[in-house]
């Protein structure tokens, strides 16, 4: 090849379309850019982990404890989260092999501070208080979102495995009636061995999820334990909830004369859950 | 005169050079000269398999080693830079065309042992007779990215350091892929009939 010709027809290749080198700025902008986007998705994984911690700790821990098995994991941690987790830690790890010198650092070394990076944000975020807020920003703005990742409680409560989540009623001499998310009412008897793990002994409108036995094909539960609801206050969520309690039913329920709920046989109320 | 402004495009560096041809474009052809010999010869060993297709790989190369000349910093060698340009302008070439890179088998000068500058490293594991015809035919066989960095390190004698940099992937990574690059031919020769 003539090196000389060949370097002419670059030459006139480059005059013919009037090419000409990128400036400078433009460089400049496309390296930060790429900073960015990967600190963008760092903060939005540590959001994503701090959601993840929200849920595991909400619920999660108790359940894993009520029955440990794998499947609970992915039962009360939402796989949009988990999911939402590894993605965006993909994207900060391909964000950061594309800049300047990203591609020099072993790619295990990378992997593993940015895990260690978006878990030390979420850690601080959670030790905020602020855990729930990606939860209940989502809530509250992404149509379809409530349906696909419902709170805590409504996660919690799963009667078939003795688990409920609601409001007290009205205490009884034997304990209290539950209200529960699905609009149920339970009688539930507080034996000596069960465990009261709530600041407040029981009264009317105490919101909390209960671990119970189920007597018979009765609607009348034993509670095994009780917790709060949620471990810090959450508003937000709470006020969702409302809306499914219904605390007018509360008032009826308070002058009304007190009366038994009504008695359901198990095909009932399998069949109601279904 | 003209493109120079008193400087030996010889004797000047690369550094220089970029300096100057960001400056009097006529001046980027001292680059182009200097580096287009090298990069044909590197094309075609990574894969194009006629001087046609490594000058069309080589003429990208350069157009975009031209438009992003000002996103070239010191802290990288020109060298490096450039042949990344050419190894992704190559590949990119490979996907468009649709086409398996692989080195022509009629040009044994391609892998002449003689072009090798540490002939006792790269032979290490390997048998010593080795004859051009069953070194090209060997290195045709491999895989690409085997054949890539073979190449890079014992025919266009880049360090570890430099191959990290044209081919984007971690130091320790080019160790490992050249070992295996090695393996790979040892034991390709091995199959092959004397």
């Amino acid at each position: 090849m003539n090196t000389h010709d060949f370097s002419q027809d670059i030459l006139a290749k480059i005059e013919e379309q009037h090419l000409e080198p990128r400036p400078r700025w433009q460089v400049l902008v496309m390296r930060a850019a790429w900073w960015a986007l990967a600190c963008v998705c760092l903060v939005f994984g540590g959001l994503a982990f701090a959601s993840v911690l929200f849920f595991a700790r909400e619920q999660g821990w108790d359940a894993w404890v009520a029955r440990p098995h794998l499947a609970t994991v992915f039962e009360l941690i939402p796989l949009l989260w988990i999911g939402a987790f590894v993605l965006l830690i993909a994207l900060v790890y391909l964000d950061v092999r594309a800049t300047r010198r990203g591609y020099r650092y072993p790619g295990a070394l990378l992997v593993g501070g940015i895990l260690v990076g978006s878990a030390l944000l979420g850690t601080a975020v959670y030790g905020a208080g602020l855990e729930a807020k990606p939860h209940e920003f989502l809530r509250e703005r992404l149509p379809g979102y409530e349906s696909t990742v419902p709170d805590p409680p409504l996660v919690w409560h799963r009667p078939e495995l003795g688990r409920y989540a609601g409001m007290i009623l009205a205490t009884t001499t034997e304990g209290f009636v539950l209200k529960d998310v699905e609009g149920d009412e339970w009688s539930v008897r507080v034996a000596t061995s069960s465990r009261w793990l709530l600041p407040t002994p029981p009264a009317a409108n105490v919101r909390l999820k209960t671990l119970c036995n189920q007597v018979s094909t009765t609607a009348q539960l034993i509670l095994v334990e009780a917790r709060p609801l949620y471990r810090a206050p959450r508003p937000v969520l709470e006020r969702a909830l409302d809306r499914r309690l219904r605390p007018e039913s509360l008032r009826e329920y308070q002058n009304e004369p007190r009366r038994f709920p009504k008695e359901r046989t198990m095909p009932e109320m399998l069949r109601d859950n279904r | 005169m003209g493109d120079t402004a008193g400087m030996d495009p010889q004797s000047a560096t690369d550094q220089e050079l970029v300096a100057h041809a960001l400056e009097a474009p006529q001046a980027y052809r001292w680059i182009v000269e200097r580096y287009s010999p090298r990069l044909l010869r590197y094309a075609r060993r990574i894969g194009c398999r006629t001087e046609q297709d490594a000058r069309d790989v080589l003429q990208e190369t350069f157009i975009k080693a031209y438009i992003n000349l000002r996103s070239y910093d010191a802290d990288l060698s020109f060298s490096s830079w450039i042949y990344r340009i050419c190894h992704n302008e190559a590949v990119s070439w490979f996907r468009k065309q649709r086409v398996r890179p692989q080195p022509a088998s009629s040009d044994e000068e391609l892998f002449a042992l003689e072009e090798v500058a540490d002939p006792r490293a790269f032979l290490e594991g390997i048998e010593q007779t080795l004859n051009r015809e069953r070194l090209t035919k060997a290195m045709q066989a491999m895989r690409e990215e085997y054949r890539e960095v073979l190449v890079l390190r014992f025919f266009e004698e880049k360090s570890y350091d430099e191959i990290a940099d044209i081919l984007y992937k971690p130091p320790g990574t080019v160790a490992t892929l050249i070992n295996r690059a090695k393996k790979q031919l040892a034991e390709i020769l091995q199959d092959s009939p004397l």
